[in-house]
């Protein structure tokens, strides 16, 4: 194994682990695939529901003025995504130079891939999960997320606290 | 432009602490506005409506924050992911001492140093960076406004002057605040962290920090605070 932390070739964890019996269990079918490359999702649970939503996809180049908005929309969906980076350059006071001044930032349109009323929830707790050696690290967190046929999402982080965090807000405490 | 913190800590030193004050905390200046939840109103950006009589002469370029924002239609701390918005001021009513540093950090806009000392807790800009201040016009007096007065009286022998100096657009006592915190905020996985200054009277201002360190860091100041309560 390399010693260089820069030469270090391995994955960052996966941000979700989806997992079931078999390709045909309900998880297991709505999870993205590698068709969706360029898809963003986000997964989502609610007091009512779990769902994955998709970021609507920026129309072709050319549509006219629709264009400015489409393009805001897809930055901020950035933003949202690598938001750590943001923080940072708020400090540094280069914040969101993208956007345009005095307009609202735009929030990106979504669609419901696809949903599970909250009674499909067997269960959500948290659980620990060994990547494979191609990730670094390997042993990580997560919030697991079980519908009643046994197929489910692990929502992975390297921090055992982010994980109690995210349980603290499946069942509303945080 | 004063922006540099190590300037703001010599400015401060010498145009602004008192005798036995020291500086121990300064935030500033930031991008983007202030939300507020004051008495169950809640929006973006926070807006001192004339509570403070000097503000910053420049007009920052700044986005605005999100609709679902600025019109209070979000849940719990969703506010955090707006990326537009760096401090939350939470308040059962106008009068507590959170709002009072708000309207502070509005009136800076891009000038605005939220400071604290040993002494008092502020919200202070380069006297150089302040628009002309009008003369106060003649109400009643009491609460904000007479002390608006007293503020733009002396701010305006200030912002004529040649030498630099710190104005200060809101102060209080530290015996207000009641403690620090540091807090994991946010929907996402990976927590968003504020600092937090609780006051006596139950308001509330958070405050987006660059990490759990940075957050943390606001901690500790409580226990440097002069023994005046």
């Amino acid at each position: 194994m390399n010693s260089s932390a820069d030469h270090d070739s391995r994955l960052p964890p996966p941000k979700v682990v989806c997992f079931g019996p078999g390709p045909q269990s309900q998880v297991m079918r709505l999870r993205p695939s590698t068709e969706d490359i360029d898809v963003r999702f986000t997964w989502v649970l609610t007091s009512h529901r779990l769902a994955l939503l998709a970021e609507v996809p920026e129309p072709a180049a050319g549509e006219g003025a629709s264009g400015s908005f489409w393009q805001k929309a897809r930055k901020f969906g950035a933003g949202v995504r690598d938001f750590s980076c943001d923080v940072v350059d708020v400090l540094q006071d280069k914040k969101l130079a993208a956007y345009p001044p005095n307009e609202p930032i735009p929030v990106a349109p979504v669609t419901t891939r696809g949903e599970f009323p909250v009674q499909q929830v067997r269960s959500i707790g948290r659980a620990t999960r060994k990547l494979p050696g191609s990730h670094a690290p390997r042993k990580v967190f997560a919030l697991r997320i079980e519908l009643a046929d046994g197929s489910g999402l692990d929502v992975i982080s390297a921090a055992e606290e982010n994980a109690a965090r995210l349980e603290a807000m499946a069942f509303g405490r945080q | 432009m004063l922006k540099d913190p190590l300037k703001l800590e010599k400015l401060a030193a010498r145009t602004w602490c008192r005798q036995g004050e020291a500086l121990l905390m300064r935030i500033g200046p930031r991008w983007g506005h202030v939300a507020f939840d004051i008495g169950g109103r809640r929006g973006a950006p926070h807006e001192h409506g004339g509570r403070i009589p000097l503000r910053s002469a420049r007009v920052p370029e700044w986005s605005l924050p999100t609709e679902t924002v600025a019109t209070g239609r979000y849940h719990g701390d969703e506010w955090v992911h707006d990326p537009s918005i760096w401090a939350w001021v939470h308040a059962p009513n106008p009068a507590a001492a959170a709002v009072g540093c708000a309207d502070g950090l509005a009136a800076g806009g891009a000038d605005a140093w939220l400071v604290l000392s040993n002494h008092r807790i502020a919200v202070v800009m380069a006297a150089s960076a302040a628009q002309e201040p009008e003369p106060a016009a003649e109400q009643e007096s009491g609460g904000w406004l007479s002390r608006a007065k007293s503020i733009t009286k002396g701010a305006q022998a200030l912002v004529r002057s040649e030498e630099e100096s710190l104005l200060t657009l809101w102060e209080a006592p530290s015996s207000v605040i009641h403690r620090f915190g540091a807090l994991p905020m946010g929907r996402d996985v990976e927590p968003v962290w504020f600092g937090q200054i609780a006051f006596q009277d139950g308001s509330t201002l958070l405050i987006r920090m660059d990490g759990k360190v940075a957050a943390e860091s606001v901690v500790p100041a409580g226990s440097s605070l002069a023994p005046a309560r």
